[in-house]
Order: C-alpha cells, then sequence, then structure tokens
C-alpha cells in the first residue's frame, strides 16, 4: 500500500471536513430562534394532528359505550354545552371535535341522543341579586334563562373535556341535568396514549378498542411467515485487462422466502434462477440469501423498509459467454472441445452484499455487490471494488415481487 | 485505504443499529431524548402493548434479556406549559383519584351526600381542569355530584383572600353553612395549592361547617 | 454481438506472461512494510487514545418537570436526615459519598441535615441523640438492568475500537420520605440509564460534534452526563422532599414547628 497515495486523499478528506462542518454550524446557530421557532411549530402541527386522531379514537369509544348502553331509554335532546381543549392549545381542535361528534351523534340513533342547539347556554350569563352578581355560562344558570324567556330547548346539557397528561390524552365527558341541582347524570372518563396507534373507525361501524385491538392483532398474524418472491435482475462485470469484456446477465429467479423473527427485522431466502440469451448462454443459479431491516426495528405498515442482504448463490453458465469466465490457460482437450463445436462451460461460487428497499413487503428493488473468489485469476474479469481482502468482480440490480 | 473505509462504514453500520435507542446521540438530541417518558417493563407486558415489536415470552427461561424499554413519547414537550402546571396536570388522574378515596372515606356508610366540587389554583384554566377531572371521576364512580359550586358573597372573597391558606379555607367552609349554601347532606370537595412551590395538589373536605384536610 | 466473436475462440496466454501479471510494480515492494508499520501504529494510538461516551438518559421519575429552585432556601431551619442505605450495587463507602452530596444539597436550601449510612450488619452508625427530624429521607439504589454484547466486543477488538463496545446500565434510586412520625409521606423510583460507548470511532466522532455542531446544552462528551444526572437527581430529591414537607405541614393542620419560616403564600385564595 502506497502511504503517499493513502495520505493524500485523507488529508484532503479531513480539511473538507473542517471547512464544510463550521459552515453548518454556523447556518445552524446564527438565525437560531427563527430555526428553533419553526421546528417548535412544525412540531406542534405533528402533535396537534396526533391529538386530532386520538380525539376522535375517544368520542368513537364514547359513543360506542352509549351504542352498547344507552344514556338515555328515549330519545333525548341534549345541548352540546362545552368542548375544551388541552392547556395550551387553540380553539381549531375544538371545532373538530365538535364537528366529528356531531356527526357520530347523527349516524348513530341507538344512542338516544339528540343534540339540540342552544347558543345562550354557551352564552355569558351575567345575575345580579341581593346576595350579589354571578357571571357564568348560561348552561349553569337554568334557571336564569328560564326567568329570562331564553330556555335552553333541552334539559341535558354535554360536557367534553380533553386533556394531556404526559403521554395520554384523557377525555372526560359529563351530562348534567339542567335544572337547580345541576346533578351530573352520566359520567365516562376514557384515555390514550401517543403509543398507541390511532383506530380509524367508521363513523356508521363503531367497534369497541378492544375488537378494533383484536383486528389489528389478525392483520398482523394473516401476514404470512412465508412468501414467494420474484426477482428480475441484471448482473454486469467489471472488465479485465484484456478487450474482451463480460456482458450483461439478466436473471430471472425465484423460490422462497421465510421471516425469522416477529417483527421481520430478518429474513432468509432461497431461491433458484434462470438466464437464457439466444445463442449465447444459458445459466442457472441457486441462492441463499439473509436480510436485515436497516431501518427501523420492526418493518412498517406504511412506510418503504430498507434491508441489508449478504448471499452465496452456485452459478452455472454454459455458452459461449461461459468463455470469459475462464480463469486457466485453455489445454489441448480444451481446444478439441472447441473445435469439436462443444461451448464453454463456467461453474463458480458468488457472494454478494447488498441493499434493497421494499414497500409493504410487495415490491422491491435492490442493487448489490458480488464477490466470485475463483475468478480472481480470471483476464477478462476485472474488479468494481478492491478491498484488498476481498473483491468485488460483479454489480448489480434487481426488481422483487413477494406474493 | 479501502480496509479503512470498510472499517468505518462498518461502525456506521453498528451505530445506524442504535438509531431506534431512545437515548441521546448522533441521530437524537437530548432535548428529544428527554420528551420520552420511558420505563422497563416485563416482556409479557411488552408484548401485550406491542405486538407487533415485542414477541410472545418464550415459554421456557433461555436466560436471554427477557425485559423491554417502553418509551412514549410526551404530548408537550419540555417548557411548553409552566413547569407546575406540567406537573399537576401530568399526575391529575392519578391524585385526584387517592384524594377522592380519601375523601369518601370520611363519609360514613350508609349516608348518601351530594358532592360538590371546586379547585383553587393559581391558573385559572388549570383549575378549571382539575375541578372537572374531580367531578367526572367521581360520577363515574358512582358518587352523586353537583355541577354547581357554593358562591361566597364578593366581601366574604375579599376578607377570605388576605387570610393564609390555613385559615381561609375553614372560614369558608363554616360560611358556607352560615349561609345556607351546603345542608347536611352536601359535601364540599377543594383541591388547591398551598404553596407557588408545590407540584401536588392537596384537598379539603367541608362537611356540616367543619373543614378537614385530607393531604 | 462482436464480443460473441472475440469469445468463440479462447485466448491462449502463454504462461510465462501470465506470471509476470500477477506481481505489481517492483518499486511499490520497497514502500509496503514501513507504510503499514506506520499505519499499524498510526491506529494502535488512535486505539489507546479512544475513550468512553456515558450517554445519560432519564426515565421514568427524572424526566418530570420541577418547580423549587435548588439554589433557594427551601427548608430553612428544617431538621432532615438523610439515609442511604447500601444494597449490592451501593457498598458503604459509595453510600457515604451519595449522603455527602445530598446533605451538601439540602444544606445549601437551608436544611440542616444529618446523614445515616447504616452498616451491612443492619446497625445504625449514628444515635439518635439530636431530636426526630422533620424528615427521614431514605434512599436506595438498585441496578435495575445491564447489557452488553460479546460480538460487539470481539468486532470491538478485531477493529481496533472503530466499532464501539456499548454496555448499558439501568438503575432505579427508591425514594422514601417519612414524617417525623415514621408515617410515610412520598415516595417515588427515579430511574436513570446510562449507555458506555468504549471506542476511537465514537469518540472522535462525538468529540468533533461537541465540538463544531452542538450547542453547550446538548453536548455529550465529558463529564456531561454525570452532571446532567446529578442534576436531575438533585432537583427531585428536592421537589420530593418540599412536597413531603407541606404534606406533612399540612396534615398537622399547619401547626408551626420551631425555626421553620412560612413558605410563600399562594397567589389566589378562595
Amino acid at each position: 500500500m502506497d502511504v503517499v497515495a493513502v495520505t493524500k486523499p485523507c488529508l484532503w478528506a479531513l480539511c473538507a471536513t473542517f471547512w464544510v462542518l463550521p459552515l453548518v454550524a454556523r447556518a445552524d446557530n446564527e438565525p437560531f430562534d427563527a430555526v428553533d421557532r419553526a421546528k417548535v411549530e412544525t412540531l406542534r402541527a405533528d402533535v396537534a394532528g396526533e391529538i386530532q386522531l386520538q380525539a376522535y379514537d375517544l368520542l368513537d369509544e364514547l359513543v360506542f359505550g352509549w351504542n352498547q348502553q344507552p344514556v338515555f331509554s328515549t330519545d333525548t335532546p341534549v345541548v352540546l354545552a362545552d368542548v375544551s381543549v388541552p392547556v395550551g392549545f387553540g380553539s381549531g381542535l375544538q371545532a373538530l371535535v365538535e364537528t366529528h361528534f356531531a356527526s357520530l351523534i347523527i349516524k348513530n340513533p341507538r344512542t338516544h341522543v339528540l343534540l339540540s342547539h342552544c347558543p345562550q347556554c354557551t352564552s355569558v350569563v351575567v345575575r345580579s341579586g341581593a346576595k350579589g352578581t354571578v357571571i357564568s355560562r348560561g348552561a349553569q344558570e337554568p334557571q336564569t334563562l328560564q326567568q329570562a324567556g331564553a330556555s335552553a330547548g333541552s334539559r341535558h346539557a354535554l360536557f367534553l373535556d380533553f386533556e394531556v397528561e404526559g403521554s395520554s390524552l384523557v377525555l372526560r365527558a359529563r351530562i348534567t341535568r339542567l335544572d337547580a341541582d345541576l346533578l351530573i347524570v352520566h359520567a365516562k372518563v376514557l384515555s390514550t396514549s401517543t403509543g398507541t396507534p390511532a383506530l380509524l373507525r367508521s363513523d356508521e361501524r363503531l367497534k369497541s378498542a378492544g375488537e378494533a385491538r383484536q383486528e389489528y392483532l389478525d392483520a398482523l398474524r394473516g401476514r404470512s411467515v412465508l412468501a414467494v418472491p420474484l426477482h428480475i435482475g441484471v448482473r454486469t462485470y467489471a472488465p479485465g485487462g484484456r478487450t474482451v469484456g463480460a456482458p450483461a446477465f439478466v436473471w430471472l429467479s425465484g423460490g422462497v422466502e421465510a421471516s425469522l423473527t416477529q417483527k421481520r427485522a430478518w429474513l432468509g431466502s432461497f431461491t433458484v434462477g434462470a438466464s437464457w440469451s439466444p445463442q449465447l448462454h444459458v445459466g442457472w443459479m441457486a441462492q441463499a440469501r439473509a436480510s436485515r431491516l436497516l431501518s427501523g426495528s420492526e418493518s412498517s405498515l406504511t412506510s418503504p423498509d430498507i434491508y441489508g442482504f449478504i448471499a452465496g448463490s452456485v452459478i452455472s453458465i454454459y455458452g459461449k459467454d461461459a468463455a470469459v469466465f475462464q480463469d486457466r490457460v485453455p489445454n489441448i482437450a480444451n481446444l478439441i472441445s472447441t473445435a469439436q463445436g462443444n461451448d464453454p462451460q463456467a461453474v463458480f461460487a458468488a457472494f454478494a452484499l447488498g441493499l434493497e428497499i421494499r414497500v409493504k413487503n410487495r415490491i422491491g428493488v435492490g442493487a448489490f455487490l458480488e464477490t466470485l473468489p475463483t475468478m480472481t485469476n480470471a483476464q477478462n474479469i476485472g474488479s468494481y471494488v478492491d478491498l484488498g481482502i476481498f473483491a468485488f468482480q460483479s454489480l448489480g440490480v434487481e426488481a422483487s415481487l413477494c406474493f | 485505504m479501502e480496509t479503512l473505509v470498510f472499517l468505518v462504514v462498518m461502525s456506521f453500520v453498528v451505530l445506524l443499529q442504535r438509531s431506534s435507542d431512545p437515548s441521546a446521540g448522533v441521530l437524537r438530541s437530548k432535548q428529544d431524548s428527554r420528551n420520552l417518558e420511558c420505563q422497563r417493563i416485563s416482556q409479557a407486558e411488552a408484548h401485550a402493548r406491542h405486538p407487533v415489536a415485542v414477541p410472545e415470552p418464550a415459554a421456557r427461561t433461555t436466560g436471554a434479556v427477557t425485559d423491554a424499554l417502553d418509551c412514549q413519547r410526551l404530548y408537550m414537550r419540555e417548557g411548553e406549559r409552566p413547569a407546575r402546571d406540567e406537573l399537576v396536570l401530568s399526575s391529575m388522574r392519578h391524585d385526584v383519584a387517592e384524594l377522592i378515596a380519601t375523601a369518601a372515606a370520611k363519609i360514613p356508610k350508609g349516608q348518601s351526600a351530594v358532592w360538590h366540587v371546586d379547585a383553587f389554583y393559581p391558573d385559572q384554566a388549570v383549575a378549571s381542569k382539575v375541578a372537572v377531572a374531580a367531578r367526572t371521576q367521581m360520577a363515574d364512580m358512582g358518587f352523586t355530584v353537583s355541577d354547581r359550586v357554593p358562591l361566597l358573597a364578593a366581601g366574604d372573597i375579599a376578607v377570605l383572600g388576605r387570610m393564609p391558606p390555613q385559615q381561609a379555607y375553614a372560614v369558608a367552609c363554616s360560611r358556607y353553612e352560615a349561609q345556607g349554601l351546603l345542608d347536611d347532606n352536601h359535601v364540599f370537595l377543594g383541591f388547591m395549592i398551598v404553596d407557588a412551590r408545590e407540584g401536588q395538589l392537596h384537598a379539603g373536605l367541608c362537611r356540616q361547617g367543619q373543614w378537614t384536610w385530607l393531604r | 454481438m462482436g464480443n460473441h466473436k472475440n469469445a468463440a475462440k479462447p485466448t491462449i496466454v502463454p504462461l510465462a506472461l501470465l506470471q509476470a501479471t500477477t506481481i505489481g510494480p517492483s518499486r511499490q515492494l520497497v514502500a509496503q512494510p514501513a507504510g503499514r508499520v506506520l499505519l499499524a501504529l498510526g491506529m494502535l494510538l488512535i486505539c489507546f487514545l479512544g475513550g468512553c461516551v456515558t450517554v445519560y438518559q432519564p426515565l421514568v421519575g427524572l424526566q418530570r418537570p420541577t418547580v423549587v429552585d435548588p439554589q433557594q432556601d427551601n427548608f430553612a431551619g428544617q431538621k432532615i436526615r438523610v439515609r442511604c442505605l447500601p444494597e449490592q450495587n451501593l457498598n458503604s463507602k459509595q453510600a457515604q459519598v451519595l449522603c455527602t452530596k445530598i446533605s451538601t444539597m439540602f444544606s445549601n436550601q437551608g436544611a440542616i441535615v444529618q446523614t445515616v449510612v447504616p452498616s451491612e450488619r443492619g446497625t445504625s452508625e449514628l444515635d439518635d441523640t439530636e431530636g426526630l427530624p422533620d424528615l427521614t429521607i431514605d434512599t436506595k439504589v438498585r441496578l435495575v438492568a445491564e447489557q452488553s454484547s460479546v460480538l460487539l466486543v470481539m468486532a470491538s477488538v478485531w477493529t481496533l475500537t472503530l466499532v464501539p463496545q456499548i454496555v448499558e446500565y439501568t438503575f432505579d434510586h427508591e425514594v422514601t420520605i417519612r414524617d417525623r412520625d415514621g408515617f410515610a409521606l412520598v415516595t417515588a423510583t427515579l430511574s436513570a440509564r446510562f449507555i458506555r460507548y468504549f471506542g476511537a470511532g465514537v469518540w472522535a466522532v462525538n468529540g468533533l460534534l461537541d465540538w463544531l455542531v452542538r450547542s453547550p446544552d446538548e453536548k455529550l462528551g465529558g463529564n456531561v452526563g454525570s452532571q446532567d444526572f446529578s442534576r436531575d437527581l438533585y432537583r427531585q430529591l428536592s421537589q420530593l422532599a418540599f412536597t413531603a414537607n407541606m404534606r406533612a405541614r399540612v396534615m398537622r393542620s399547619f401547626a408551626q414547628t420551631p425555626g421553620v419560616q412560612p413558605a410563600l403564600p399562594p397567589q389566589e385564595n378562595p
């Protein structure tokens, strides 16, 4: 190894790093407050979106409970008196919650809850008397409303309160009878957490959280341990010192793939493949592959997964193209065989290292480098990457379909 | 040179494997790490919470690692709400439930009572949340709870405001009874903090003109 | 197709030429041994210089916000007894050091502190001749989990620590605070996780990031992990002790204890 040849690029790379990093740091530091504010706003939007979905889940759960055990035996008008959102959040979430709740109630008449419109119930009411002046919401002063001739239109008021408590979102719902006592006739406390994915239930067909979870588990178990992969790939070989280079080989292979862990973090597969070019070659290949998920700890149902893999193959090429894999000086027997019209044959092992991107364990694309340990002396085969310990002579790309 | 590159790539691969680790590092800042609420739980419990990520524990013990680090992201980032408000709100469910149980134990069995609940806290929004949490929790547990709170006259409130807390609540309780705001079978449960540096709620019970501190 | 015609005729290479082409240019043979020795020495130097990076992650309990400021007089005139109970993972000496640090922390907040480290035989080292303390704080440290990988150790050795060794510890600090009558006022478990990376690669990358990219609050190298943990632990202990103190006062119906300064009044009253 040439010391100068090693040192120079390293020094240049180090210098470049030291030049670039301060620039990055400076870019990161100078308009620090603005960048920080922008990041916080983006995070806020993400969190608000997540809270919205979790809030919908809690409302679904609440209405599902009313479907199973209605609060009222007959259809009863109820005023939606107040929807309060977590401390620190704005009124946008309030409007979304109200709309979703109204939609749920309309689509689930079995609850016997009829939403009633009462603007005076949510307005501020001022009552003055001998004992003093009281300022409150109309729903908390039903007698005042009655005296003022502004009847609530219903005898019950519903209050929905959402609050963030650590990693949990809690819904507290209560229905109050609008009379002098303001007794709470029904109350429910429900909670969820950031670790629980939103169930996204349909408004018309509500399910309990338990049923939805069971469906989710069934869907997970339904992801079969075994799959049938189909790979369509192209292998190219680095040209050697000679003018004759190896052609690209198109391979079609299929086999069986198994998930070795629950999270599909490890996969193992065995495939057999074939390559054919008219009058040039026929090839057969058997490959065993082990893949490891790199883009997380579990495969995702919604985003692409990146796998790294190593593979071992045995490849047999028969035909005129097999001549490029000759790694020894032909002897008399080879010459006679060629003169008699027998095409050369090459059988060799290959070890691959590659990356594959998969979507939903159905479609994938990948690229790999292969080392052919027995081809180090082949004159027509060079190497793309030489690590000293071994060299990669082949570069391939493939597209995969899994069934 | 290629060997060096290969070794560096290997070390990066190992570090990338740590990308899912919730601690601070190359890919995660300390701030992001602190916005996770993590605890060690058994594998069985982890499998129940995250069936995809954690396999069911083996029937036989193998000596391998059998616990998991379960992390939940906090909805509110550190510093987004005042520390005291965050402390009170994050432990509200637990504190309120505990104090309700203590309060309920003060009422003789077989005696029915109508409960009135209110909270006294420097921030009105948080006070409202605490009061709602207590009322809803009590009603959900089967208590008879009223949404109405007894109100004193402005003059009384002005006087009470100048008293220290150990006096004010007791005096307010006796005023409730004197003014007929709380009958014999009506009970008032109050939640409050006594010191600005506290992060946990106290509670007191007003019954028949007598104030009792619960915690 | 042109390749096809050429490939049909096998190429005959003289054996002598084959042997010549397998050997590289002769001038490189002279420089190679010295270069390799220099590189190996350099790697060994990096290996010895490479150090530890300990990352601290607060688990449940330690990352909660706190209100009490440990730099204020929060416990003026109060008597606090701190007991650090030796365990399997904390011998008497270490418990004494822990007690001393906690004692200093409370003393800075105005408290009169006495420390007790029960000996392993279970007898107290300090006779209680100074009267009942207002608060007794018991702390116990347990190692809950420890994880390392033999494969990583082997890979680290083979790559001269470019691949780091990674060891992970999780500790639980169990805190119980009692009043002068011995009733438990507050119990809490404060969990902390430490991940120790040993290796030249991670040490160098972390050092560069700390120096060039990370803000002072985000640095990970050096003693930062220990400092962050200490800060969190002291703040949480102060908050727990203050909460316990207030509970004790409320349960005694605010009976004044000698030497105790009244707490700050709340901002609103009923």
